[in-house]
């Protein structure tokens, strides 16, 4: 081939669309984005066969306690296990290499010396990492859904106010819930890209999302204070909690996407800047220097412990007021759902419940926190019920989700026969519920 | 001729001018100028780390310069777009590509950041750069050879009009430089400006219009080959004979023979070619054997040494070269 003679090239300018189709075709031919897709489709199946197979059940997770009794509580369990630290780890098996890669590679004189601009990288590479999380959530999302239908079946699921969901308003909630998931999971993504063009290294990239979403979730666990959880971006994760209760709560939605942009925004601003700036002046990545590292763990350290006694010393945002405005009336959904399986829900009708709850290591002030240490007393009070009190035991999370185990002298074993002699779980015997700040 | 939608022809098809890069103390480019014409086949060398591939990187807009102005094929790189100017290819050090897909998936996505996917032009760069039958393999299995033809390939999908070609013949086995260099020819006489580095003068003599030697990151040297060839001082040879002191005395004796004791041995003789072969047959006459003798440093080399303030000696330790044909890295 002559060049000069057989072609000729009018000045073209690609633009993102090129970068994003070239990255887009890179990411499918690469292994490790391949068995991402591939554990995002097959491992919901596993989990919901593994539970079929073993009476026991992910009891500590939302909705882990159905997963024998309802399909739809599949998606739901699988979205709370990834939004832990599945989510960061995933985004950023793209994120993270998707410009430490070409370091690695050292492919950066390759793909800068064609008529793409570096705005026009930056971008198509940013917008093909996006979609391959999306693309990721997607498929967990609809996988899990049918893994769960398809595994256990199509039952009524019982939501965190104690009502049952028909399987179609179950459907609904578990794909809004997944939706929801995606904001704080885009951000994650930038933040995966940050780490990616800083750090100039596929490993850092790779392995620093998920090791900051796991920081973050140790501080989401040491205390329940407000701020410091408002700030953590691993706390938009838990914002599809508010759909779950009547009625539904959308304010941490809203707080979750502000935080969740302000993330995305800062992280994507950075990287973009030391991107357009660099000089690409020779072939290998930027090897971690031990001083470099020992830095970085240092300011990371003070940030932990910053944000640690911020958080102890955060005002709690889980007074026992609010604990007792959300458990009456969920015990007394719960009590018609019973009832309703028992075969005789008239004996449910026009209860009213009462709730007082305190802490019992509280001696002195108001109850407040989290902590499992909380107990509830229910006045329970009906026409064809009588007068009825049960002392629920409760443990509250940071995050303002509790479990409510109450006597089985009262409130009857863990297993029950409906009205049609099958044997189903009794849904007073333990409960979860959520407070979802308004 | 190919065509861009580039400005007007007399224009010189690379105009550096100033060129300043510093990486913390150390100025990799200091001022440095550079002027090629349309259709020239330039040469740069240099020692280590004068700046070759530096100025390289800087002409791709890789790296940014901290001062100066480009301008290439009559436009001025812009420094806000940061985008290759249209018209340009080439390689800097060894090409890499993605090892997981084949060597015509990457010239496909390559031709797709140009904006210009034509899988027929894909395979005609891969048939002219001799790599038609392994187009379908990995790259991630290709020898450094490989990849500079498939760097080679990659190029030509640009439709270049101004090459430019980072040390194009290392790594390949002498049939492959060879097809390189009448590659390079073949795009020169087409019209296509090519600047080369490359660590071998002779290859240079044989491709180059005009050469530039750089030092410390400036242009110490500039001018064509005829110009070298005639600034050139005589090439050195390295003699062993059966008597050096008595060698020496018949060598003092002609003016355009000098001859000193080499250190390890034997002598070093420079000379031009007749005037050694005078020499050569002169020890005959006088009863001395001449046991060896080695080409040390080729005429051209002997230049790029002087001009460079390099000490072959250093640079042969460096390289372990012996035969006395590579010049620097």
């Amino acid at each position: 081939m002559r060049p000069a003679d057989a072609h000729v090239r009018r000045a073209v300018h690609p633009g993102v669309g090129a970068v994003y189709r070239v990255e887009v075709a890179k990411i499918a031919a690469q292994s490790l984005p391949r068995l991402g897709a591939l554990v995002c489709l097959l491992g919901p199946f596993a989990f919901a066969i593994i539970m079929k197979t073993q009476s026991a059940a992910p009891g500590d997770v939302l909705f882990g306690r159905w997963v024998h009794s309802s399909g739809f509580a599949i998606p739901f369990v699988v979205l709370g296990f990834a939004g832990t630290a599945g989510f960061p780890l995933l985004t950023s098996l793209v994120a993270g290499d998707i410009f430490a890669g070409e370091d690695r590679l050292a492919t950066w004189k390759t793909v800068l010396t064609r008529s793409c601009s570096r705005q026009e990288v930056f971008i198509g590479k940013t917008l093909a990492a996006f979609t391959y999380s999306v693309a990721m959530v997607a498929l967990l999302a609809v996988s899990s859904l049918l893994a769960g239908v398809l595994v256990v079946g199509t039952q009524p699921l019982v939501s965190l106010s104690g009502g049952l969901l028909s399987p179609g308003r179950a459907v609904v909630l578990s794909l809004e819930g997944w939706a929801i998931a995606l904001i704080p999971v885009l951000a994650f993504t930038c933040v995966g890209i940050l780490f990616s063009v800083v750090s100039r290294n596929s490993m850092a990239g790779v392995l620093g999302p998920p090791v900051l979403g796991m920081i973050m979730l140790l501080l989401s666990l040491l205390g329940s204070g407000v701020i410091v959880r408002t700030l953590l971006l691993t706390t938009p994760f838990e914002a599809w909690h508010g759909l779950m209760v009547s009625p539904p709560r959308f304010r941490p939605l809203l707080l979750g996407a502000v935080v969740a942009a302000s993330y995305a925004y800062l992280s994507l601003d950075v990287a973009r800047g030391n991107f357009m700036r660099r000089d690409f002046s020779g072939d290998l990545a930027v090897r971690p220097s031990w001083g470099k590292l020992g830095r970085g763990i240092l300011v990371v350290a003070a940030a932990v412990g910053v944000l640690a006694l911020a958080s102890a010393l955060d005002r709690t945002w889980i007074p026992s007021d609010r604990l007792q405005r959300s458990i009456a009336p969920t015990f007394k959904n719960l009590v018609a759902v019973e009832q309703t399986m028992l075969g005789r829900p008239d004996k449910a009708r026009s209860l009213n419940v009462f709730a007082f709850c305190r802490r019992e290591s509280v001696i002195r002030g108001p109850s407040k926190g989290s902590g499992d240490d909380w107990v509830c007393s229910l006045n329970v009070t009906g026409p064809r019920l009588g007068q009825i009190s049960v002392s629920y035991g409760i443990t509250v999370k940071p995050n303002g989700c509790y479990t409510a185990e109450g006597p089985a002298s009262v409130v009857g074993p863990l297993h029950i026969r409906d009205a049609h002699r099958r044997t189903v779980i009794n849904p007073l015997y333990v409960f979860d519920g959520c407070i979802v700040s308004t | 001729m190919a065509g861009i939608d580039s400005g007007p022809g007399s224009a010189p098809a690379l105009d550096a001018r100033g060129l300043v890069k510093r990486f913390g103390a150390i100025a990799a480019l200091d001022g440095l100028d550079l002027r090629v014409e349309r259709g020239e086949v330039r040469g740069l060398v240099g020692p280590n780390g004068a700046g070759k591939t530096t100025l390289l990187r800087t002409l791709f807009g890789l790296i940014q310069p901290d001062s100066g102005s480009i301008r290439l094929l009559d436009r001025d790189w812009n420094e806000s777009a940061a985008r290759t100017v249209e018209g340009v290819a080439g390689f800097v050090e060894d090409p890499r590509f993605y090892p997981y897909l084949s060597a015509r998936r990457n010239l496909e996505l390559l031709a797709t950041l140009d904006g210009d996917l034509d899988r027929r032009r894909v395979a005609e760069a891969l048939e002219t750069v001799g790599l038609t039958d392994r187009s379908e393999h990995k790259v991630g299995g290709f020898s450094s050879g490989m990849r500079q033809r498939l760097g080679l390939a990659a190029s030509l999908l640009r439709s270049p009009l101004l090459l430019l070609l980072d040390e194009p013949t290392v790594g390949l086995d002498p049939t492959g430089a060879r097809d390189m260099r009448q590659l390079i020819r073949g795009l020169a006489s087409d019209g296509t400006t090519v600047v080369l580095s490359s660590h071998n003068m002779d290859e240079l003599d044989g491709l180059c219009d005009s050469v530039t030697v750089i030092r410390s990151g400036r242009a110490v040297w500039d001018g064509s080959m005829e110009r070298l060839r005639a600034e050139a001082p005589a090439p050195a040879h390295r003699m062993w004979t059966s008597d050096d002191a008595r060698a020496l005395d018949i060598a003092a004796s002609d003016p355009n023979v000098t001859a000193t004791p080499a250190p390890e041995g034997g002598l070093v003789v420079s000379a031009e070619r007749a005037v050694l072969d005078g020499f050569v047959i002169a020890l005959g006459r006088a009863g001395i054997a001449v046991r060896g003798l080695e080409l040390l440093m080729t005429a051209l080399e002997s230049l790029f040494y002087e001009l460079t303030g390099e000490r072959a000696g250093d640079e042969r330790a460096e390289t372990g070269e012996l035969d006395g044909m590579r010049v620097s890295t």
